[in-house]
């Protein structure tokens, strides 16, 4: 792939002589959508502190654009915009004025790159309000401004769809996956809903009690869904099926079969099995891969 | 250099946003027109009773009762230099004909200003405590602190901020009791006098002014410090206001229990108050060693902050 923006290495935390975040390693490329996905208490927001330099890493480094974050902070740093877990801004200031005060924090931040900003969240009719009087959704999209506004290489995401509406969450996507081409801006996102980093990610790392437990290319096949037929002769049932489709992978079980189709299949399949004489008691459909993969992390418990 | 005045002006327009910096002002500016109006009332009432002697009689006065305490006291003593002092001061009047600053006249009152000072104190605690500690309390720290702006550049353009403040609150103290003077009580000439130990030297009247706030300032910036510190290492603005109005009100009379000891002079309460090098200092030591054992405190408290504000974790 291309050359990477943000280097972990070996980063690792211990919080009163408890490991809460194992040598991490991981890098992220230029242009790259990556999702942090894992399990609340699972160290991704932890990890993400040690990011942005607000927690000190008990060992390891990290290394951004090519300069260390320990050794060079004030260089490092500006090539970073983050949201870090709720983006809390000054309530009794206007947006305005909060974006006014982070810009000046930043070289080179004119009035009119504010103005952009606030146009791309879609904040223009409110930005002279007092955040007080913000909805959660809003309040999301300052977040968002005051981590773009200095055009930065690598921009985090801490749970950041949190609050937003449907189509907050979409324009918000599509959003992300345009500066991540067009400016070649490497994201991490994190979040514990699979749904939500499927659609936006190329990469996905699963971390889990604060090591990384696998990284996989979100591939197009995995949003593909497999659907599985509960019938009373599994082996019969795929010899038809095979006969009447052509190259269909058919896995068998002891009381059902699987078969990766599309949901408009679906009724085609099971008619061939009614009209052959195969008594189906029900179809399922089953999770993805990546999806399968989390719920054995999370234990089922947490997809939403 | 650049940024670190950037930082300043944020911090500035944070606190100039908050309505308690307002309410802040504003209650000054009452007290001030509010106590000088009642004074105003108070000496129109007195008025009689003052002025049955002309203000040569009353100088004269004070010498005799001076001469009486400086032969009760030891040659050594405060009390014995303070009369010293009181006596050649009014001599000095006396010979050259200069009025003493008479009770509900213009200057006279503009000196008792500098006892708003308390109130001055209280604000900038207030201020002090929650310049920094509200960041934390309200999670706003982890914006402030991803920025390219080092830990102690953040750190100490709060800081500075609280100096600021504490200058701009006294200038609105000095202003609002300059108007509230000239509305309500007459204005005369006044020429101030010191005394140095050997001479008497003549100031105007509005550096007699400048110097008690002046010299109120010190513990304005003292106590601003405490509170500044304490916010930033428990990052709690109630425990830093608790904290730091409790040594304000205790430390004095734990003080006055304190001064006989030798080593009392090494306490920074027994400077902080450094108004008192106007009148009679708790223990007997020069403005000067007073400011230097404030300053040494003052380091420390720096020291300790700067040290665990750099390597503590941010996790709000
Ligand atoms: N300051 C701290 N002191 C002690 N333990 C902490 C601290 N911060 C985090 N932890 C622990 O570290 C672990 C990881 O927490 P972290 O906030 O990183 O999880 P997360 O993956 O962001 O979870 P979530 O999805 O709920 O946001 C948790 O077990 C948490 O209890
Ligand atoms: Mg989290």
């Amino acid at each position: 792939m291309t050359k990477s923006v943000v280097q972990l290495k070996g980063l690792r935390k211990d919080i009163k002589n408890k490991t809460i975040i194992h040598d991490l390693d991981l890098d992220l490329y230029e242009g790259e959508v990556f999702g942090f996905l894992g399990p609340n208490g699972a160290g991704k927001t932890t990890t993400i502190r040690m990011m942005v330099g607000l927690m000190k890493p008990t060992a390891g480094n990290v290394i951004i654009g090519g300069t260390s974050l320990l050794e060079n902070y004030e260089k490092t740093i500006s090539q970073v915009g983050a949201i870090v877990e709720n983006p809390e801004l000054y309530d009794y200031m206007s947006g305005y004025k909060n974006l006014i005060h982070f810009s000046r924090m930043h070289k080179g931040i004119t009035k009119e790159r504010i103005q952009e900003v606030v146009e791309q969240v879609g904040l223009t009719s409110r930005i002279g309000e007092k955040v007080k009087t913000y909805s959660l959704g809003m309040r999301q999209r300052l977040g968002l401004a005051q981590a773009l506004l200095h055009k930065p290489k690598f921009l985090i995401l801490d749970e950041p769809t949190n609050g937003l509406d449907p189509a907050g969450i979409r324009e918000f996507r599509t959003y992300l996956r345009k500066i991540a081409q067009e400016e070649g801006v490497s994201i991490l996102v994190s979040s514990h809903l699979l749904s939500e980093i499927e659609l936006m990610c190329d990469r996905v790392g699963i971390i889990q009690k604060g090591k990384l437990i696998d990284i996989r290319t979100v591939k197009e096949e995995s949003q593909e869904t497999k659907w599985t037929f509960t019938v009373n002769q599994p082996i019969q049932a795929k010899d038809v099926l095979e006969q009447s489709f052509e190259g269909v992978d058919i896995e068998t079980g002891e009381k059902s079969i699987s078969i990766s189709i599309s949901q408009e299949e679906v009724p085609e399949y099971n008619k061939v099995l009614v009209e052959q004489g195969i008594l189906v008691y029900g179809i399922e459909n089953t999770k993805s891969t990546l999806e399968d993969e989390f719920l054995k992390v999370t234990g089922g418990e947490q997809v939403g | 250099m650049g940024s670190f005045v950037n930082l300043v002006r944020n911090e500035w327009m944070k606190l100039m946003q908050r309505k308690s910096t307002w309410i802040m002002s504003i209650i000054l500016i009452i007290a001030v027109f509010g106590i000088f109006g009642v004074l105003k009332w108070d000496y129109s009432h007195r008025e009689e009773s003052v002025g049955a002697n002309t203000s040569e009689q009353r100088l004269q006065q004070q010498i005799n009762t001076y001469e009486a305490q400086k032969s009760e006291a030891e040659p050594s003593s405060l009390e014995y230099k303070n009369a010293v002092e009181q006596i050649e001061l009014a001599q000095y009047r006396l010979d050259e004909g200069l009025a003493p600053a008479e009770v509900g006249s213009f200057w006279h009152v503009m000196n008792t200003s500098s006892n708003f000072f308390s109130l001055i104190v209280l604000f900038v605690i207030i201020v002090a405590s929650g310049i920094l500690a509200h960041e934390f309390q309200k999670g706003t720290i982890k914006l402030l602190a991803i920025r390219p702006a080092t830990r102690t550049k953040l750190l100490y353009s709060k800081y500075v901020t609280v100096l600021l403040f504490s200058v701009a609150i006294a200038l609105l103290l000095l202003v609002s009791s300059l108007v509230a003077s000239l509305i309500y009580f007459p204005y005369d000439s006044y020429t101030h006098l010191t005394w140095n130990g050997e001479a008497v030297s003549e100031w105007p009247a509005i550096f007699w002014i400048l110097q008690s706030y002046l010299y109120a300032m010190v513990n304005v910036v003292v106590m601003g410090t405490i509170a500044f510190v304490i916010g930033a290492l428990f990052r709690s603005s109630g425990l830093a206001i608790g904290i730091t109005m409790f040594l304000s009100f205790a430390t004095l009379p734990a003080m006055m229990m304190l001064r006989k000891y030798e080593w009392a002079k090494y306490i920074l309460f027994a400077h902080n108050e450094f108004s008192m090098h106007l009148s009679q200092p708790f223990v007997d030591v020069t403005p000067l060693y007073s400011l230097i054992v404030i300053f040494v405190y003052l380091v420390i408290f720096h020291v300790l902050m700067y040290t665990s504000f750099k390597k503590r974790d941010i996790a709000v």
